[in-house]
């Protein structure tokens, strides 16, 4: 296939896949016991629907799905650009440890600091960045044996990183009182907890910088997946580039995590589906990677909401549930 | 020479065994005199609460505790030879989150199961996580890549460990679960115990035996088929072994990762890499670690109890870092 | 004259036009220019040298092949040449300006390099592999330019890939595979190609395909060419400069005349060789060897 018609047939797929994410959305919406119609929706744009009908979808579910596309947008984005820097098709931030750390560092804020001491909505997504960063940076380093690192070895160190954390954020979750204690427990299954509209446009602003700078990476990216010895030939400066791109994920997780606690192989299935569409080249895939994790986090959410109705299935896990398998699959594959 | 070392070595691990038991049984969150202790095993009065409370609650514990060690321990030296991986562990294998998932679903659905039905969910559970991560890593495939069955594992671990999650919110049960999905060995007692005891027992007795042939195994398939061994039969009875070790463990004390991990390990230090003197090593150091482990568990933060499988994820994970670094090139 | 046992060729200061080799004993003009230079450099971990501190340089415009046994430190003198490995000491010199003072995309655009057993991400394909050779080259978000597309063109044409652009990298022949790396490396543009044993998972007529495109490069496009290699016959029968490693230091290095020797050979080798000029290329030929006493 000569160039140009590649190209062409990566932009037909990412229009393909932004009119999935939009028909996932209006499913979404209408995911629930009660549906609205196009002609309702119409009715509301123009203000002149009943008050409870407008309140339905404004105030409880747009929020709710904007904040669930987002998440899986943002956290497909964090596993494609690791996946990508670790040149490991099995990276995820959730089996790198990386939720775990967010996790960690939100029930210790629970644990010990006051309520109503400092707002969670400011406090929470910060911590569960820094508890981010902190074991992404510490994950990379105890994967380093003598100025190497390896891809598997760094899987086994985030896998039991992972671990670990958990076992801590456990211990300290035994200490809570019982409201407290399910929230968090909710929190670190993963369910959409931070949907409101004072969140959204964070989320939103955030991921999309952090999209345009790993688009404006993207050549780096392709020779990165070279190998060290090769890329370096290339002339990338390899630790800071990957410094570079792992912030830029851990920042995109972080701030999903924030809001929809710790959700694991999100972004681990979703770049996956999105290679096989597109192909490995980062210019077309770092897009197909955003829109596939949309598409299907909202599909995940329509699951949950629907599948044990009226009861709700924390998002978390439909996701473990769809993830674990493939991620089995792939090992099998390998 | 290693003969010796080996008898050495038991020698002295029996010696720990007994020690750290004695300090079980004499030491807990509320002070009982020691010749009060005695007492009770020598002579039990049942009107005297102290009394009472040795047999009905160290007794049992610190007996349990002595068993789980050596179940877990022996388990993962089987998996370590069998599995020719450095890093085999019932915990990180997902056998214990089978057995914790099918553990949830007894609380959830069958509230009033007797133990035995929970015994016996506990090693159903277990062999379906075991046969999943197998299956996964063997499919198409004639090696047991290492490195590949503790991912599927961690995969697999995660899938029953988000399905537990699951079935706790769903039911309720949430707060029991996650005490005993920390592990704990706080809730043995006298009929439990006697419950999976023979189980435990039979299988230690069991690993001991094949020892010879988890020697020859963890040489490589093809060597050991070279060396007469029937293979595949071999295997499954030795997995068959880890199973029941495991299952019987996480039904008394919950899933509790790591020590089969790091015992081998150490053993191996002192006794060399032959399983038929690492196995027995091990069954004496799993149950030392796992009574001074208790210990620990109960008077770090006395009067609460830090639940002891978290104490052993604190200690096991940056030995499991420090192993995997270690073994780097090994692995690669 | 035989080489002797001693280390290699030392530089004299950049402005003389020759330098005095102390291997070959004599003032030498290839080494005044060397394309690439090392000077005292050395390798290693904590106390333990992979290769020793040496200066070693690599003639421009000539085939330089790196030989050794194994373990000899060969590749990792490769690494640290192209700064792909640190250095434990000393420093390296591309066209006489210091690498570690060059911005790396600079280096890039000098020197080439095709790294030992490369691997690509499944599924992409030929075009898109050569096409990363123009990343040095490239700003911003990276429309390949129509310079770049001439380049990548006339890299898979001289590699003879044209037709198989659109191909999958792992659908290909070894032999394939290893060209259209070279032909990623040709699309960098550089002077200088550095490849680490390019011919050492490859059959025998896989291996001749490469080496003689690699002496196509160096006879009709002047480029410079080093590479380790592990096969003696075909060191001897296509380099132009020969440098011998054993245990990190450099045991000789010459004109293949020079340096295939039965002297050379049982020093670095261990083996007692017979050598022969080559029937059809004229070249030193090892024809039997057994191992010395």
């Amino acid at each position: 296939m000569t160039e140009t018609l590649r190209r062409h047939r990566g932009a037909a797929m990412i229009a393909l896949l932004a009119l999935a994410a939009a028909l996932a959305l209006w499913a979404d919406i209408n995911a629930g016991y009660r549906s609205i119609s196009l002609d309702e929706l119409g009715q509301i744009a123009r203000g002149t629907a009943p008050a409870s009908l407008a309140y339905t979808l404004v105030e409880l579910r747009l929020p709710r799905v904007l904040t669930t596309l987002l998440v899986g947008a943002g956290l497909s984005l964090a596993g494609c650009l690791l996946q990508g820097v670790s040149r490991n098709d099995m990276a995820d931030p959730g089996v790198l440890g990386i939720n775990a750390g967010a996790g960690l560092f939100v029930a210790a804020f629970i644990v010990f600091v006051p309520a109503g001491l400092v707002p969670s909505t400011v406090a929470l997504p910060l911590l569960a960045f820094a508890g981010s960063a902190a074991v992404a940076a510490a994950g990379w380093r105890l994967s380093v044996v003598r100025g190497a690192s390896s891809p598997r070895r760094l899987l086994l160190i985030g896998v039991a990183l992972a671990t670990g954390l958990s076992s801590a954020t456990s211990l300290l979750m035994l200490s809570l009182p019982d409201g407290d204690y399910a929230f968090v427990q909710n929190w670190i299954a993963g369910n959409i907890w931070g949907a409101t509209w004072e969140n959204i446009p964070i989320l939103a602003v955030g991921l999309g910088v952090l999209t345009a700078l790993a688009l404006y990476q993207a050549r780096t990216l392709d020779v990165l997946g070279l190998g060290t010895a090769a890329a370096t030939g290339l002339g990338a400066n390899v630790p800071r580039a990957t410094a570079a791109l792992t912030a830029v994920a851990v920042g995109a997780s972080g701030l999903c995590c924030a809001v929809g606690g710790g959700l694991t192989f999100v972004g681990l299935v979703c770049p996956h589906v999105a290679r096989r569409l597109v192909g490995p080249s980062f210019r077309v895939l770092v897009p197909a990677s955003v829109l596939v994790g949309a598409t299907l986090m909202l599909i995940a959410d329509i699951v949950s909401r629907t599948l044990l109705a009226p009861n709700e299935i924390p998002v978390g896990i439909v996701a473990a549930v769809i993830g674990a398998p493939y991620f089995l699959y792939l090992l099998a594959r390998s | 020479m290693s003969r010796l070392r080996t008898s050495v070595f038991l020698l002295a691990g029996i010696a720990a065994v007994a020690l750290a038991a004695g300090l079980s049984l004499f030491v807990g969150s509320t002070p009982i005199a020691p010749d009060q202790v005695i007492g009770a095993l020598v002579a039990p009065d049942m009107a005297n609460q102290e009394h009472v409370a040795v047999l009905e609650l160290r007794g049992p514990r610190t007996l349990g505790c002595i068993l789980v060690g050596a179940a877990f321990a022996v388990a993962g030296a089987i998996m370590q030879g069998v599995t020719r991986n450095p890093l085999a562990d019932s915990g990180l294998l997902g056998i214990n989150a089978g057995a914790a998932f099918a553990l949830a679903l007894c609380l959830a659905l069958l509230p009033g199961m007797s133990f035995a039905g929970v015994v016996a969910c506990s090693f159903a559970g277990a062999a379906l996580a075991l046969a999943a991560v197998f299956g996964a890593v063997s499919f198409r495939r004639r090696n047991m890549d290492p490195v590949l069955l503790v991912l599927a594992g961690c995969a697999v671990g995660l899938f029953l460990t988000a399905l537990a999650q699951g079935v706790a919110i769903f039911f309720n049960i949430g707060y029991a679960l996650t005490f005993w999905t920390a592990g704990g060995v706080a809730g043995i007692r006298a009929d439990t115990l006697a419950m999976t005891a023979p189980f435990i027992v039979g299988a230690l007795a069991a690993a001991c035996a094949l020892a010879r042939r988890v020697s020859v195994l963890s040489l490589g398939d093809e060597a050991a088929a070279g060396l007469g061994v029937a293979v595949g039969k071999s295997r499954a009875l030795c997995l068959a072994v880890v199973l029941v070790l495991a299952g019987a463990a996480v039904a008394l004390a919950g899933p509790v990762a790591f020590v089969g991990l790091m015992v081998p390990h150490i053993v191996r230090r002192f006794v060399g890499a032959d399983y038929r003197a690492v196995i027995p090593a091990s069954l004496v150091a799993g149950s030392t670690f796992m009574l001074l482990a208790d210990a620990a568990a109960r008077t770090l933060i006395a009067p609460s109890e830090v639940p002891i499988g978290i104490i052993f994820a604190i200690v096991g994970v940056p030995f499991f870092i420090w192993c995997a670094r270690r073994e780097a090139t090994g692995l690669d | 004259m035989e080489p002797t046992a001693t280390p290699s060729p030392s530089m004299a200061p950049d402005n003389e036009k020759t330098a005095f080799c102390e291997t070959c004993d004599r003032t030498c003009e290839r080494f005044a220019d060397a394309a690439l230079r090392g000077e005292g450099v050395a390798v290693g971990y904590g106390d333990r040298l992979i290769i020793e501190p040496m200066d070693v340089a690599v003639p421009v415009g000539e085939v330089t092949a790196i030989i050794g046994p194994n373990g000899c430190g060969k590749s990792t003198l490769l690494k640290a040449l192209s700064r792909t490995m640190p250095l434990a000491a000393g420093a390296v010199y591309l066209d006489g300006r210091a690498i570690a003072e060059m911005p790396t995309a600079e280096v890039a655009r000098k020197m080439a390099l095709l790294p030992q057993a490369p691997e690509a991400p499944g599924g992409l394909t030929v075009g898109e592999l050569v096409a990363l050779g123009r990343y040095p080259h490239q700003r911003g978000f990276g429309r390949l330019s129509t310079r770049d597309r001439e380049i990548i063109a006339w890299a898979l044409a001289i590699t003879h890939l044209d037709d198989f652009s659109g191909r999958a990298l792992d659908a290909l022949s070894g032999g394939q595979r290893q060209r259209a790396w070279i032909a990623m490396a040709l699309a960098q543009d550089t002077d200088l190609i550095l490849l680490d044993e390019p011919t050492t998972y490859l059959d025998m007529a896989h291996q001749l395909e490469v080496l003689e495109l690699l002496r196509s490069l160096n006879e009709e496009q002047g480029k410079t060419i080093a590479l380790v290699i592990h096969e003696l016959n075909l060191a001897a029968r296509f380099a132009d400069w020969m440098i011998a490693l054993k245990d990190g230091s450099i045991r000789g290095a010459g004109t293949p005349e020079e340096v295939m020797t039965p002297a050379m050979l049982r020093e670095v080798f261990g083996l007692d060789a017979l050598i022969e000029p080559d029937p059809w290329t004229g070249r030193p030929s090892l024809v039997s060897y057994r191992l010395a006493r």
